[in-house]
């Protein structure tokens, strides 16, 4: 492989000294084999720039902890190949999340509030027995759920969606995905109607316009659309049902 | 939780609004391809073409439809525009953002949205014009269609043909459990299709002679 | 510092992966205010990337037929070559089940068994039966005599986590993300809660509880190569040697995966060498018939990676800017196979390495995997030496895994010990008043300020933080790695000491201010090198090979001496752990032969 030099352009901004407002700075870096945007940053923090926030946690692109705007595309940094790039690579900070600094976004807390609204967690009200066996479960049907579960919570389709970036209130895919998982699962015990209420509005599942940049971008590859569509499918018949 | 918004909030009414963009929406789609295969009778001939007209006139199509589609088009206007940027901020969010992202579906909203507008204003006049010289009689419009409307139309026929088109796909998008890579192509041939039929359509009205 | 940012609740949990969120729903379903720590936001910890599956001896699919708690119990005791405390194994193997059915409840899409035959890879055909279908299904784990690890396709971890952080929401519980505790606030008797630095804004406050539960995993990252998170640096186990009085137990205990890809480390399955995978050098030729001819690729973990980095000493390694590294091919198994059995194997070589495997080589090595040691707690995951203390999950040693951990077993691990850990907390949190001494307090921060305050006023000092972790990283992995030599853990002892000399002066290059990345590290470094020398130090000491621990000068377990536990104390002032033995509790399975594992190099 030729050597390159590439030229990083990365958004800075750090909130404890507000007087240096938000730039773009350069940096330069050679290029080595196999390298990754997560190899490229590391270096670039341990060898010209120690104050450089970025956040990568598992680094096998698993726990979404590194999205960010890669020449205005959000995607894992971790998993980008600088070898798939120009010699020119712009690097942001996802949009519609809280900036802690440079590359670093506030995506837990947000993802936090998103599943406390949407009270994403299993409605039931039978008791747990901890000596009878499992409830038996079809595998086609819990292959079904973990294809909706597998969202890592990265905040890519929310950074790509010009509708969540218009609308502060928007649930965004990452939102409407999680909720066509607790749609399929029996185990929820929620009616249609009672999930409609939260997720039958203008800021949930009507406020998508289908704009796709989600399923275009999601890096574990969700399957967004069928699973947008299957909530609105659903929501539309419990509004008009009322069941 | 805002006492406002709280109150406001009537998940009932917007799924209500949703499902009258899209049946208006497949409503105005049948009707803009029923209308265009209409009018492109005039390829068979004056004949055809004024046969059509009289068939519509005589079973009293014309009267419930017509003012059936003015209709759909304006609620339709209103359901579907209630989601575009219309503050400032947004409008320019939403341009930053598109042009950060690079993304051929994102575009195409804006393209929905400009074309609707724009088919809001000439069919406005289209329909203005036609309605004044009643009946529709192939020698009527093609007389239109040689004093100038030629250009009107041929603008009409773009815009409608990609909103339609465009909305049809995000129909399927939002509601299908079709994968978009299956129908893309099919609507884009669809497209080429009906806006060749139309263009025919149209020069055959151009060199129609008139007789006076 | 202000009384008034103090942030006062029953339980403090310092970790949000599974132990501790375990812990922290048990404590709150039972009343008590409850409030979590963590690095990342929880559903971002390291038990994510657990793909394997979670042992529990359900006995559902055909080849685990007639498993029961008593067979894992003596897969689990064989694995940690008889290091483990039996009465927590056979405690943990009797709650695994229900741990894995209160999870099904909770929202895991557990994979299902699906009725009917069908072929294994070696040939041999099995039969689902009919009237098990639907029940969790079970697969194939290394060193377990039954088909016993539940999973939930390839992201088992990943569904766990999102379920028991579910339920956390649920509850209301309280997490403060970007969060790391720092020190424990304590007076050598009792512990009343930690300093804590916000990772958002680099300020201090001080968290204060009836009791504190370090749930913090594992620390491989000191290790240069590894398979764990960017944020696992030990540091929840480094607070607690720093108290002077916890010891840590069996920190020489390191567990190495044979295939991580280079440079990044990722792990890649076992699954590639169960299905046929060869490894190869830089001659492209097959070594591992060489050395195992019987077994070749498909021996254990720990003696596969033996034979990769033995080969590799002498000379065959492939060189790369990232160091040597051996080949895995999986080209004669064909695009088929590949694509469907080993699909998550195709993706990480398509995203990280850019290569396609069906055509090309995958650059593999041994890589640091697990931590069998931790903070040392009794059965009931009190911390020993502090009350008030508790410590559960892959920072524990609680000691279920002994020498070396089953694959499989620590997923289950962290939710059995949460659950038991958690009923513990509930109880004590029950009687205990909620006290604290306001100068203690107040002194503890202080302590924690002053060093910031030193590093960011960079009066000082020349150390550069990142090169003298570099060393460490190095150190480790050259000398304390898969062989140890009392020569070469000697050198790593004294290389770690100078290091940490050199760590008391760091000098920032950076301003340190606000969420900077490079006063975060520099507050870490110390720590972990303390850490280091525990496991080195321990590791020195120790002169036999047991498990993971392997002594190229003492290649055989030795029963007679070195059937204990190491205990690592750090203290006040001292430059070196105190390292002290305690017996290991045999209840059940006396020592005999694990049935694999045994080879001497020659
Ligand atoms: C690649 C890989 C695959 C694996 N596969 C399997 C498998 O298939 N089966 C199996 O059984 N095991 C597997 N393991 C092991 C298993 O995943 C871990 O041992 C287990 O998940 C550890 O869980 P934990 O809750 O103890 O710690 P973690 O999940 O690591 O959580 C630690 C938590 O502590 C927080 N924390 C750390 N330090 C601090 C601090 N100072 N202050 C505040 N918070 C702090 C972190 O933010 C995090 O939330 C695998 C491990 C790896 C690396
Ligand atoms: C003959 C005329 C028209 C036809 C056939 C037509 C057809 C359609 C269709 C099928 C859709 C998709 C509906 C949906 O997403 O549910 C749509 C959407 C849309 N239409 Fe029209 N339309 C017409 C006129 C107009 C006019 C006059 C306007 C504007 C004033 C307009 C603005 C829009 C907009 C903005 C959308 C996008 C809505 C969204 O995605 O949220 N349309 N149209
Ligand atoms: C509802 C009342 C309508 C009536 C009665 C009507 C009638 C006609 C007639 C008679 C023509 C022939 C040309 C002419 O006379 O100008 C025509 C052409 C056309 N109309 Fe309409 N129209 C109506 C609505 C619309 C609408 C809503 C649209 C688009 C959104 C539209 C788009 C067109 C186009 C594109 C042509 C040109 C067709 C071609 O290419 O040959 N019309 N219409
Ligand atoms: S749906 Fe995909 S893009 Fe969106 S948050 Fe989940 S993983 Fe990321
Ligand atoms: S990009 Fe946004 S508008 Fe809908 S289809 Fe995806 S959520
Ligand atoms: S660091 Fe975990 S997804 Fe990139």
């Amino acid at each position: 492989m030729a050597e390159r030099l590439l030229t990083f352009s990365i958004f800075r901004y750090n909130p404890a000294t507000p007087e240096i407002p938000p730039r773009m700075q350069e940096f330069q870096l050679d290029e080595t084999p196999n390298m990754t945007l997560f190899i490229a940053l590391n270096r670039l923090r341990e060898e010209q720039d120690p104050s450089l926030m970025f956040d990568f946690v598992c680094r096998a692109a698993v726990c979404g902890s590194c999205g960010m705007l890669i020449n205005g595309r959000p995607g894992l940094a971790c998993k980008t190949l600088t070898q798939d790039l120009p010699d020119r690579i712009t690097l942001m900070p996802l949009p519609v999340f809280k900036l802690v600094g440079d590359l670093s976004v506030d995506t837990g807390v947000w993802f936090r509030q998103l599943n406390e609204n949407l009270e994403a967690w299993i409605h039931t009200d039978k008791e747990f027995d901890p000596r009878s066996p499992e409830e038996r479960m079809d595998n086609t049907l819990a292959q079904e759920i973990y294809e909706a579960e597998r969202c890592i919570e990265c905040g890519s389709c929310i950074a790509a969606c010009a509708t969540a970036n218009m609308r502060a209130d928007f649930l965004g895919a990452a939102g409407l995905n999680r909720i066509a998982r607790f749609l399929i699962d029996p185990r929820d015990e929620r009616s249609p109607y009672q999930i409609f209420e939260v997720v039958g509005t203008d800021e949930g599942v009507f406020g998508c316009i289908g704009l796709m940049a989600c399923d275009d971008i999601c890096p574990v590859e969700i399957p967004l659309q069928q699973q947008l569509a299957l909530v609105r499918r659903k929501m539309a018949w419990a509004g008009l049902t009322g069941k | 939780m805002y006492l406002q918004k709280t109150l406001a909030k009537s998940p009932r009414w917007e799924a209500g609004t949703e499902l009258v963009e899209l049946i208006t929406g497949l409503f105005l789609l049948g009707f803009l391809q029923f209308h265009l295969f209409a009018v492109s009778s005039i390829i068979l001939g004056q004949e055809t073409f004024n046969r059509d007209s009289q068939f519509l006139d005589e079973y009293y199509i014309s009267y419930i439809g017509i003012p059936l589609v003015i209709l759909a088009i304006l609620v339709h206007g209103l359901a579907a525009m209630r989601k575009a940027p219309w503050r400032v901020e947004e409008m320019r969010i939403f341009l930053q953002h598109s042009r950060r992202l690079q993304h051929l579906d994102t575009w195409a909203w804006l393209a929905q949205i400009l074309t609707g507008l724009g088919v809001l204003v000439l069919s406005a006049i289209h329909i203005w014009s036609t309605l004044s010289t009643w009946p529709i009689e192939a020698a009527k419009s093609a007389l239109r269609v040689q004093s100038g409307h030629f250009s009107l139309l041929l603008a009409l026929l773009l815009l409608a043909e990609i909103h339609a088109m465009l909305g049809l796909y995000r129909i399927l998008v939002k509601w299908s459990w079709v994968h978009r890579q299956r129908f893309t192509k099919y609507l884009v041939y669809a497209t080429l299709g009906l806006v060749a039929l139309g263009f025919v359509a149209l020069v055959v009205f151009y060199f129609t002679s008139v007789k006076v | 510092m202000k009384w008034s940012e103090a942030h006062i609740s029953d339980v403090l949990v310092i970790g949000a992966g599974l132990a501790g969120e375990r812990v922290a729903i048990e404590a709150a379903s039972r009343g008590h205010t409850v409030t979590i720590l963590s690095l990342v936001p929880p559903r971002r910890s390291h038990s994510t990337a657990a793909q394997g599956g979670m042992q529990a001896s359900l006995g559902n699919v055909a080849m685990g037929y007639g498993d029961n708690p008593d067979i894992h119990f003596e897969d689990t005791v064989k694995g940690s070559d008889w290091g483990c405390d039996q009465e927590v194994a056979r405690l943990f193997v009797e709650l695994a089940p229900v741990a894995v059915r209160q999870m099904a409840q909770w929202g895991v899409p557990w994979s299902r068994v699906v009725p009917g035959k069908r072929t294994l890879p070696d040939g041999v055909e099995v039969e689902e039966l009919p009237e098990k279908a639907g029940l969790i299904a079970q697969r194939q784990f290394g060193g377990t005599a039954k088909w016993r690890t539940c999973f939930a396709s390839d992201g088992t971890g990943h569904v766990l986590q999102y379920a028991m952080d579910s339920v956390v929401v649920k509850l209301g519980i309280t997490v403060h993300d970007r969060c790391e505790a720092i020190a424990l606030i304590q007076d050598g008797q009792e512990c009343y809660g930690a300093v804590v630095l916000s990772l958002r804004t680099g300020e201090l406050r001080p968290y204060l509880a009836k009791a504190t539960v370090i749930a913090t995993g594992g620390y491989g990252r000191m290790y240069g190569v590894s398979t764990n998170a960017v944020i696992n640096e030990g540091t929840g186990m480094a607070i607690a040697l720093d108290t002077g009085v916890v010891p840590l137990g069996n920190m020489e205990a390191v567990q190495f995966h044979p295939t991580g890809i280079v440079p990044a480390g990722i792990l890649v399955t076992e699954g590639c060498r169960g299905d046929g995978g060869y490894l190869l050098d830089k001659n492209l030729h097959r070594f591992m018939p060489d050395y195992e001819p019987v077994k070749k690729e498909v021996a254990s973990r720990d003696v596969v990676s033996r034979w990769m980095v033995h080969h590799m000493h002498k000379g065959f390694g492939v060189e790369s800017p990232y160091g040597p590294h051996l080949w895995l091919d999986l080209r004669h198994l064909g695009e088929a196979h590949i694509c469907t059995n080993l699909r998550e194997v195709y993706t990480i070589c398509a995203n990280f390495l850019g290569i396609n495997c069906v055509q090309e080589l995958i650059p593999v090595r041994p890589t640091q995997h697990y931590s069998m040691g931790g903070v040392r707690t009794n059965i009931h995951g009190e911390a020993v030496g502090l009350k008030r203390l508790y410590a559960a999950g892959e920072a524990a040693c609680w000691d279920l895994h002994g020498f070396n951990r089953l694959g499989g077993n620590s997923l289950a691990e962290t939710i059995v010990a949460g659950m038991v850990v958690g009923g513990k907390v509930a109880e004590f949190a029950q009687e205990a008043p909620l006290i604290f001494p306001f100068s203690l307090v107040e002194e503890a921060v202080a302590a924690q300020a002053a060093r910031i305050e030193a590093l960011r006023r960079r009066a000082s000092g020349s150390e550069n933080v990142f090169e003298l972790r570099k060393k460490m990283e190095e150190t480790l992995l050259e000398h304390v790695g898969i062989f140890r030599t009392g020569e070469g853990l000697e050198q790593a002892v004294a290389t770690l000491k100078e290091l940490y000399q050199r760590s008391q002066d760091i000098r920032l290059r950076s301003s340190g201010l606000g969420p900077n990345p490079e006063l975060f590290a520099a507050l870490r470094l110390p720590g972990m090198l303390r850490l280091a020398l525990c496991i080195a130090q321990g590791a020195l000491l120790r002169t036999e090979s047991r498990g993971s621990h392997y002594r190229e000068d003492y290649p055989q377990r030795d029963d007679v001496n070195w059937l204990k536990r190491t205990l690592a104390t750090w203290p006040a002032g001292a430059d070196m752990p105190a390292i002290d033995y305690e017996p290991v509790k045999i209840t059940e399975l006396p020592p005999g032969d694990r049935g694999y594992g045994t080879m001497p190099i020659k």
